[in-house]
């Protein structure tokens, strides 16, 4: 087992590496360098520009340049922005918070759709009801989450104007709008992971269902709820931990969309914001910050699942 | 004779009840098939210019002149989706089958060659499974200036990797079984036995592979552009109509009406295929 | 006789599609209370239908049943279905085929050996965990509750087999019902779970209805036995009278098919293949296999008779030997 913890952390070291080359060189070889080109837009005079180029390093080779970024970046150092000044992991964290909380919401509001749902269809599998949610989950992962947004937009806060339209409060400024602000971005998001956990709550639980150990649980005699909760879901559940592992790299993906529908100020807006602003520094630390992370959230989940599956405690070292 | 009587009913019974009675799959059809056709012969779908501005008359509702209503410098909503279509459907087709030509070989060296190469090209696979897509073609697109070429590679860049694990998987399996086990005591070439003998087995989710990406492709193709990364104007996006639309929201709330309804219609009915053959495949494999 | 289950003509029908399947056909016997009753017949005779029937767990599939399955006089096929759950692990317990697969594997030990208590009898957790560990302990395992909290792969499959076997006796049910339970396992250890399962018959007087497809199993363990074919129940009554004067012609084949290791004469198989069920068969459904066929098999459907001693046979010319 321990064998195995070890070559996962390995691979997520080694993935967020090859990340982070694609992330420079991505950038940098585009025609054109456009850090070079930001650059000579700030300074008019040349020799000024000159004297920036040499104080920031950008006349090394690149891959000195990339070096020198990843060591700064690994003692905690992602540079400065190059519009602001001010530190690249400072602005990161100013935003993170609102983020981390949009997306725990939009787990959460999927989860409380497609659970129930998921179970109920996968009880009764082809009937009516089963199809029509299998049809509507298709249509909700067909649905891009800035359609969704949009529509909400046009229904909730144009048509019926029971919420404000986008923008974003800090809770401690004003929690009710606050919350009132952040309703319609997490349904937006939760409602396209909905139709994907959907899914896979159906089909876990009818895979699941064919055990020869769900009929011991009918054959005890117990309730229909315990034979489909705790007997069935369980077991969905845990498998359910790696989805929501290849999940989150999606939800992220959707966040980005989605705070830009909502002007929700984290860390998508961010990204957006510094291509905008042409602001490549920050752009090129946000995006291996957030990449780095969910890696490493990804390898957590692993982990967690390894701890808590007993199959894989047991099976786990000799594979 | 019986048992092949026997199958084909289960599998007419099957399709009669798939989602919708099977009509959902034959209105997919019918969708694909037209937005084929306005990517190949827009002239036959326009009607107006949808280039053509009508200062007098901006932002107009639907109505029988304007079936979707005009945007804000009086262009017809309708033909502009008409054209835009071309960019989407080729962007979406064009991304898919780079993914196939880049995903489909690795996932081959990687599950016959087992070892080193498949390790390295599993830990590709992995880390671009993880990394949230998005965010790399902001980065890519943001630096490389959006073209249709730069869209077309960084999907594909994103994307190839379900291709290789698919396929990989699948050779796994194969290569155990007799005839490839044959043809290797034969004296076959490696590479003549990866594509004679175990690429056709491939064939099928290659295929329901590729469609879900084309979904995918057009999913990420317009978001970018509502991002104000996709194909810059005038070219008309779906996307970037989104984004204009959102601007005047208030007072012309259909506006996203049409832009909205061509991408869902688009991947909704590349989903509903690809369901539709991914059950079919499935069923193929349980009757074996 | 007092009885404890009585079945009385149980058909069981499956409609697949167009098809129907009809799986079981008027089945009848009686079991009293700390009888074991060998079941026995090759595999798809409707064996493991009928157990699934008695206990009602075919309900909500595409499978029809009829008849009577009384339960000291009461026809649980009539039972509404919360009534019947609490009927299912509290007074008929199922020990379960596969004991590798049969076991939650996300559920520590304690946990579903304890459950039929605290559904059925409202008791507490701790209350419900110390009779696990009771029950544990009467099917072998050793005093202490460190494997309470294990999960099942933690264990041989011998070892499940037991813990399967609490669970079912946990609650002290009238009848317990074991669909093939050695099958999956190691010869030694198939001879302790039966000598384990005697056990408990006998200090509980319990009734046990034994599926199997071993006559080594049933001759060793049985009182009566019953031997099934395509759907029906072909001849029935006492054990010994059963193996040594077999009326039915196809039971005499099954004995034949034993390997018998004194004479180390070849077994005899039986020929052909039994009658696919789509439809129930107008005739005796052995006739195509039977050595001794006649027209008059051929013509209707035969009638189940069942003497005063007990002993039934669906045949028309029973067999008749005394040596």
């Amino acid at each position: 087992m321990y064998t195995m913890m070890l070559n996962k952390l390995l691979r997520a070291v080694l993935i967020i590496f090859l990340i982070s080359i694609v992330i420079f060189f991505a950038v940098r070889m585009a025609p054109g360098d456009p850090v070079m080109t930001v650059l000579g837009a700030i300074g008019n005079n040349p020799e000024k520009v000159e004297l920036l180029r040499n104080q920031m390093g950008l006349n090394d080779p690149l891959f000195v340049q990339y070096f020198r970024w990843i060591g700064g970046v690994l003692r905690g150092d992602f540079g400065v922005s190059m519009i602001s000044g001010k530190p690249v992991l400072e602005i990161i964290m100013s935003r993170i918070g609102a983020s981390i909380e949009l997306i725990i919401a939009a787990i959460l509001i999927g989860l409380v759709i497609a659970v129930p749902i998921g179970i109920i269809a996968s009880t009764r599998p082809g009937k009516l009801l089963d199809k029509i949610c299998t049809t509507i989950s298709i249509l909700g992962m067909s649905t891009p989450v800035f359609l969704i947004g949009l529509l909400m937009i046009t229904l909730f806060a144009v048509q019926w104007q029971w919420l404000p339209a986008s923008g974003y409060v800090a809770w401690s400024e004003d929690a009710g709008m606050h919350v009132k602000l952040l309703i319609m971005p997490a349904t937006a998001l939760g409602i396209f992971e909905a139709a994907v956990f959907f899914r896979f709550v159906r089909n876990g639980m009818l895979d699941v269902m064919r055990e020869p150990f769900m009929e011991t649980a009918r054959a005890k005699g117990l309730s229909p709820f315990a034979i489909f909760v705790k007997h069935g879901f369980r077991n969905t559940l845990l498998t359910f931990m790696t989805v929501l592992g290849l999940e989150i790299g999606i939800l992220v993906s959707g966040t980005v969309i989605v705070e830009q529908v909502f002007s929700w100020t984290g860390i998508g807006w961010l990204v957006l914001n510094s291509v905008s602003t042409r602001d490549y520094t920050l752009l090129q630390g946000t995006v291996l910050f957030v990449s780095a992370a969910v890696v490493i959230i990804n390898l957590l989940l692993n982990l967690l699942y390894a701890f808590l599956d007993p199959r894989v405690k047991t099976h786990g070292g000799r594979g | 004779m019986r048992s092949g009587l026997q199958l084909q009913r289960t599998r007419r019974r099957w399709r009669l009840n798939r989602i919708g009675g099977g009509v959902l799959v034959w209105i997919s059809f019918v969708i694909i098939a037209l937005y084929l056709l306005m990517a190949l012969f827009p002239t036959w779908f326009y009607a107006y210019d949808p280039f053509a501005i009508d200062a007098l008359s901006p932002l107009q509702a639907p109505s029988f002149k304007h079936i979707f209503g005009t945007d804000e410098y009086g262009r017809d909503i309708y033909s502009r989706i008409v054209d835009g279509a071309r960019d989407t459907i080729f962007i979406g087709l064009g991304s898919a089958i780079l993914a196939m030509i880049i995903g489909v070989p690795l996932g081959l060296i990687a599950g016959y060659s087992r070892g080193k190469a498949d390790s390295v090209i599993s830990l590709i696979v992995d880390g671009t499974l993880s990394f949230p897509s998005m965010l790399l073609a902001i980065l890519v697109v943001s630096a490389w200036k959006p073209s249709a070429i730069t869209l077309i590679v960084v999907i594909a860049l994103v994307n190839f990797p379900r291709f290789t694990m698919i396929v990989r998987g699948n050779v796994l399996s194969l290569r155990e079984r007799e005839y490839v086990m044959a043809a290797r005591l034969s004296g076959l070439s490696n590479s003549r036995i990866m594509f004679a003998e175990i690429l056709p087995n491939c064939v099928t989710p290659i295929i329901v592979q590729a469609s879900l990406l084309v979904g995918n492709a057009i999913v990420i193709e317009t978001g970018l552009s509502y991002l104000g990364l996709g194909l810059q104007p005038p070219d008309p996006s779906w996307g970037g109509m989104l984004t204009s639309a959102q601007s005047y929201i208030y007072i012309a709330p259909w506006y996203s009406a049409a832009p909205g309804l061509a991408i869902l219609l688009a991947v909704f009915a590349v989903n509903i295929l690809g369901d539709y053959l991914s059950d079919k495949m499935d069923v193929r494999r349980r009757m074996e | 006789m007092s009885k404890r289950l009585s079945i009385n003509h149980l058909s069981v029908k499956f409609t697949r599609g167009d098809e129907q399947i009809h799986a079981v056909t008027d089945v009848s016997f009686d079991i009293a209370p700390g009888e074991i009753i060998g079941l026995v017949g090759e595999s798809g005779c409707g064996k493991s239908v009928t157990t699934k029937a008695i206990l009602r767990l075919l309900d909500g599939g595409n499978a029809q049943v009829q008849g009577q399955v009384l339960l000291e006089d009461e026809d649980l096929l009539a039972l509404p279905e919360k009534k019947m759950r609490h009927v299912r692990g509290k007074r008929i317990a199922l020990i379960p085929q596969n004991p590798l697969s049969s076991l939650n594997p996300v559920l520590t030990i304690g946990d579903q050996v304890a459950e039929p208590l605290i559904e059925h009898f409202g008791m507490s957790k701790k209350e419900a965990w110390k009779k696990a560990r009771e029950a544990l302990t009467k099917v072998g395992f050793p005093q202490g509750d460190a494997y309470l909290k294990r999960y099942a792969n933690e264990f041989s499959g011998g070892l499940r087999q037991r813990i399967a076997i609490a669970m079912a006796i946990i609650s002290e049910p009238d009848l317990l019902i074991a669909d093939e339970p050695t099958t999956a396992l190691d010869v030694t250890i198939q001879a302790q779970i039966l000598n384990l399962l005697r056990r408990i018959v006998r200090e509980t007087n319990t009734s046990l209805l034994l599926i199997t497809h071993d006559l080594a199993v049933v001759s060793e363990m049985c009182d009566k036995i019953g031997v099934m074919y395509a759907g029906q129940i072909v001849e029935w009554g006492e054990k010994r009278k059963v193996l040594r004067e077999p009326k039915h012609p196809y039971t005499e084949a099954l004995i034949a098919a034993i390997p018998d290791k004194r004479t180390e004469a070849g077994f005899m198989t039986i020929p052909g293949q039994p009658p696919k069920l789509t439809e129930i068969p107008n005739m005796c459904h052995f006739a195509d296999r039977c050595a001794y066929a006649e027209e008059a098999c051929r013509r209707s459907a035969i009638a189940y008779s069942l003497d005063e001693e007990g002993r039934g046979v669906r045949c028309l010319k029973p067999l008749s030997r005394s040596s």
